[in-house]
């Protein structure tokens, strides 16, 4: 340390007419008030704008240019061997004359401010955070500036051959790190709305390793090199490019290994959308030892092959009924963020494997898309623009129509291959604010090219809506007060004018809807604390008839499932209103016979995969009864889990037990 | 081994260059005694100190001082020796006394006032920056430091270089009081072979990379000796030299008066046959001095390389 100390007093010792001239510049703001026009209060605030550039200025400019001299010169003048001929270790040669740096840069931006602050008085620079972690981000600015100007002032004035490598590696080094980097923040490696700290805390991660290794390179370079330029160089080089390979090499590696995640590595399943028939899902959620990475696929329940997406806004994809299609809108890459803009992506779910299709067809977060029937058609609405495509070649998509829609985008699907169906507008927030436009029903038929009028809701009526799987029903739900947890009127609307049929529901809270095979409609929601199964009964005027009622049992919130089989419904009964991992675990499993009104626990902890979410879209249809999908449940870690309701067999197909 | 310095088959090579500036070099010095190490430009001396400072990292061989390798040991060895380089490498902004001020701190011992009454003796001021000095200033301030932590080796790289013959003879007789007084041991390189040979033990002799020559500086003087004499033999003056083929001769000229050789492994009954040979007339030896010996030996050195 005395030697350290030595060296570090003997730099300062030399550079010191360098801070005698900082504090002469220094005196400089102190002219400011003789600046004509300025005075008070004014030439205060002026001068301590001065006085602080001056000393940023100076905090800049030291650290690089102390960090380009001040060892370097010394190899290249041969004079370090001053040094190497006494009995100094290299480290105290390292460290005095890294310290001596410090201090003159510290010394000289303190100096620079202290005019100021003798005439002003601290208050000048009271308003600066001179908190811990301030002087530590200060310093760590001043010993990166430093190192990094020592390095490349090496590579460049110690002129040795090596230069070709350091040219050939920072090119690698840094393409590899860009990669990983945009790979790791694209796949929401780092959650950085949930850092604990803000994003310069991570700034600080990646670039306190990177002065790590720029000191560490250096004391080598002092070390291994000595008095020897050649060997100099190549000593920093040697462990510059070791050290960045040892971080970079694990974080390339750790970027594959976070972008080749598979389904298998799927902690849980937050998101899930089933394809109506079929055995295709689309599962997202976090995957495991990937930091708070997500990852999203379509995913084969039957045969575990998969489709990986990009976890993304385009989280949502379109199933065709027949489930062997799905289309999706894929967010376009930017370098370090998923861009609001993005491409169709088409899968066909062929015997021989997916086959996954990027169309020139672009979108937004905002664009809405829907398959047809038979998923040879695709439509998306893109802003105004409904553009509808045949994609029965899926690698030549063709044009079929591409029609102006007025007012504002609303919610479509196909009713059949050749027309379009468009619905109000899924939520009205703002009842004052709707367009009469958002509350039409219309067709557009892609063979006529024309969009007919077909109905309308009234305004004051317009309720959150539900589509039946052949469309031909419309179900609103509507609250009785602002309170959620008030009871909601549930009325049955026809698809195609969405004139009233039946009110299914008067009070029951958070009632749910399923059409059910036979006919019949499946109604639950809580009455007071028991969950309620009414079935009705289409007659063939279109209205609905009360068949019976079943009471499930207590439950303070029920999610209503598909069909297992036909007339068989799977209920998931919460004991609490929340969704802790505690109702989730006491959640009961109830299958009801529609006909009978038998009810038959089967499960604890399970609930239906295939349920209403409030970001799902409400038109896409159910699983259809007896579908691999109408048997998959999340259970309480929110494993996807697939049901045999004959033998209550579990099989985990995608997720971790905690 | 028992030197303070030992040298075990050193080889230094730079870079891409395909010839080693030293090759193989073996030498030990033992405590007290006074080693020239002599040797063209471009021969390998300087390389060789940086080795023996642990400056330079040799391509394979030890250089070993005081029992430990000087690579590995440095800095615990820098306190035993003192340097005084080819070119003066004290920071300029600094003068002597500050010099001395800040080489106190780093040496065990370190005795300040031995180093101004030297440079009283040099007359030269303390209180001048290092880099408003003399080239002959800065080799004495060299010294003076060198010599101010009483080191037990130490090591002088050509210092003389460039100096007048007053600033020469200061320096040589610092060094020769200092050897009288203290018994340090001393490698030194110089061209100032007049110097030298006042004060050397031993010389060794650099040329093209190799050491050539390691011996006590009185028995290579014993047998170098120059030959002087006539051949009635042959007119034939390709044929002149043949008649020293009892001597191993380092270079043989013909004058016009006859032939001009050194040999060196004179003995007085080798020339007593050589001078009774038919033909040989007027067979006459002579000693030489340590700088006709260099010339001798080094005179036909293969092209210069740096070092």
């Amino acid at each position: 340390m005395k030697a350290t100390l030595a060296v570090a007093a003997r730099e300062i010792v030399e550079r010191r007419l360098v801070l005698l001239g900082t504090l002469l510049v220094g005196l400089l703001p102190l002219a400011v008030p003789l600046l004509p026009g300025l005075g008070g209060a004014q030439a205060r605030d002026v001068r301590f704008v001065a006085a602080f550039y001056l000393a940023l200025t100076i905090a800049v400019a030291f650290p690089i240019a102390f960090g380009a001299t001040i060892l370097v010169s010394d190899v290249t003048r041969k004079s370090i061997s001053f040094y190497f001929s006494r009995p100094l270790p290299a480290i105290s040669i390292w460290a005095g004359k890294l310290l001596g740096a410090l201090v003159l840069t510290i010394s000289g931006a303190c100096l620079a401010a202290i005019p100021t602050i003798l005439v002003d008085g601290k208050r000048a620079f009271a308003s600066f955070d001179t908190s811990g972690p301030a002087a530590v981000y200060f310093l760590l600015t001043i010993l990166l500036l430093l190192a990094t100007a020592h390095t490349l002032s090496s590579v460049v004035r110690l002129r040795s051959a090596w230069i070709v490598l350091d040219f050939l590696m920072v090119a690698f080094f840094a393409a590899l790190i860009a990669l990983a980097l945009r790979s790791l923040f694209l796949a929401g490696f780092w959650n950085l709305d949930e850092m604990k700290h803000s994003p310069e805390w991570l700034a600080w991660w990646l670039a306190a390793p990177f002065i790590a290794v720029l000191l560490l390179a250096s004391y080598m370079q002092v070390a291994d090199g000595r008095t020897d330029a050649r060997r100099s160089h190549g000593a920093l080089s040697a462990t510059l490019w070791g050290l960045v390979a040892l971080l970079a090499l694990p974080l390339g590696g750790l970027a594959l290994w976070v972008s080749a995640a598979t389904p298998k590595d799927l902690v849980r399943v937050d998101g899930i959308q089933a394809a109506p028939h079929g055995t295709w899902v689309g599962v997202s959620g976090p995957v495991r030892f990937r930091g708070s990475a997500e990852a999203s696929f379509l995913f084969d329940t039957a045969s575990g092959r998969f489709v990986k997406r990009p976890f993304s806004w385009g989280g949502s994809v379109a199933f065709s009924a027949d489930g062997t299609r799905a289309a999706w809108l894929q967010g376009d890459l930017g370098f370090f963020e998923q861009k609001m803009t993005g491409a169709l992506r088409f899968t066909a779910f062929d015997a021989a494997g997916p086959a996954t299709i990027a169309f020139n067809v672009v979108g937004n977060a905002w664009t809405r898309l829907a398959l047809s029937p038979s998923g040879r058609r695709v439509a998306i609405l893109d802003g105004k623009i409904l553009a509808a495509y045949d994609v029965s070649d899926s690698s030549h998509p063709k044009q079929l129509a591409a029609v102006r829609i007025e007012g504002e985008a609303r919610p479509f699907v196909f009713v059949d291959e050749d027309t379009l169906r468009f619905f109000p507008r899924l939520f009205n927030s703002n009842r004052k604010a709707v367009a009469p436009a958002a509350l039409e029903i219309a067709e557009l038929s892609l063979l006529s090219k024309k969009l007919s009028l077909t109905g309308r809701f009234e305004r004051e009526s317009l309720p959150l809506l539900r589509l039946s799987a052949d469309a031909r029903f419309l179900v609103g739900t509507r609250r009785t007060k602002d309170d959620p947890s008030a009871p909601q009127i549930l009325t049955l609307h026809d698809g195609r004018t969405g004139a009233l049929l039946a009110s299914l529901a008067e009070d029951l809270r958070s009632p749910s809807l399923r059409f059910l095979t036979g006919r019949r409609i499946a109604v639950a929601g809580i009455d007071g604390r028991t969950g309620v199964l009414t079935i009705f009964l289409e007659s063939e005027h279109g209205t609905a008839a009360r068949e019976r009622t079943i009471e499930l049992g207590p439950a303070a919130r029920l999610v209503l499932g598909s069909e297992i089989a036909p007339g068989r419904v799977a209920i998931a009964l919460f004991p609490f209103k929340e969704n802790p991992p505690a109702s989730r675990r006491a959640a009961k499993l109830a299958l009801v016979d529609a006909a009978s009104g038998e009810v038959s626990l089967v499960a604890d902890g399970l609930v239906p995969a295939d349920q209403s979410r409030w970001w799902s879209s409400p038109f896409v249809p159910p699983a259809e009864a007896r579908s691999p999908a109408s048997l998959l449940f999340l259970d309480a870690d929110q494993r996807l889990v697939r049901l045999d309701p004959a033998t209550g067999t579990q099989t985990v197909l995608i997720g971790r037990a905690k | 081994m028992s030197g303070v310095v030992e040298v075990s088959r050193l080889l230094v090579r730079y870079g891409g260059n395909p010839s080693p500036t030293l090759e193989e070099i073996s030498l030990s010095i033992p405590r007290g005694s006074v080693y020239a190490l002599l040797g063209r430009n471009g021969a390998g001396k300087s390389s060789l100190v940086r080795c023996l400072l642990g400056q330079q990292k040799p391509s394979s061989g030890k250089c070993i001082l005081f029992g430990e390798d000087v690579w590995k040991h440095r800095a615990r060895l820098m306190a035993k020796v003192g340097v005084v380089p080819e070119d003066p490498d004290a920071p300029p902004s600094m003068t002597a006394r500050q010099l001395s001020a800040f080489l106190s701190r780093l040496y065990p011992r370190w005795d300040e006032a031995s180093v101004f009454e030297r440079l009283r003796r040099f007359e030269v001021p303390a209180d001048t920056l290092f880099g408003s000095l003399s080239k002959g200033q800065k080799a004495l301030v060299s010294l003076a430091l060198a010599l101010g932590s009483a080191p037990e080796l130490l090591l002088l790289d050509d210092p003389t270089l460039g100096l007048d013959a007053v600033a020469r003879a200061a320096f040589f007789d610092e060094l020769v009081g200092e050897l009288a007084d203290r018994g340090t041991t001393v490698l030194l390189t110089s061209h100032d072979l007049s110097g030298v040979e006042k004060m050397a033990d031993r010389v060794g002799m650099l040329k093209g990379g190799r050491l050539v020559l390691d011996e006590d500086l009185d028995a290579l003087k014993g047998r170098f000796r120059r030959l002087r004499y006539a051949n009635e033999q042959t007119e034939d003056p390709a044929l002149y030299g043949q008649e020293l083929s009892d001597f191993d001769a380092v270079r043989v000229k013909v004058r016009g008066w006859g032939v001009e050789a050194v040999v060196s492994n004179y003995g007085d009954d080798a020339f007593a046959r050589f001078a009774a040979k038919e033909g040989v007339v007027d067979a006459e030896a002579s000693a030489l001095s340590l700088e006709e010996i260099f010339v001798a030996v080094a005179g036909e050195a293969s092209p210069g390389r740096n070092t």
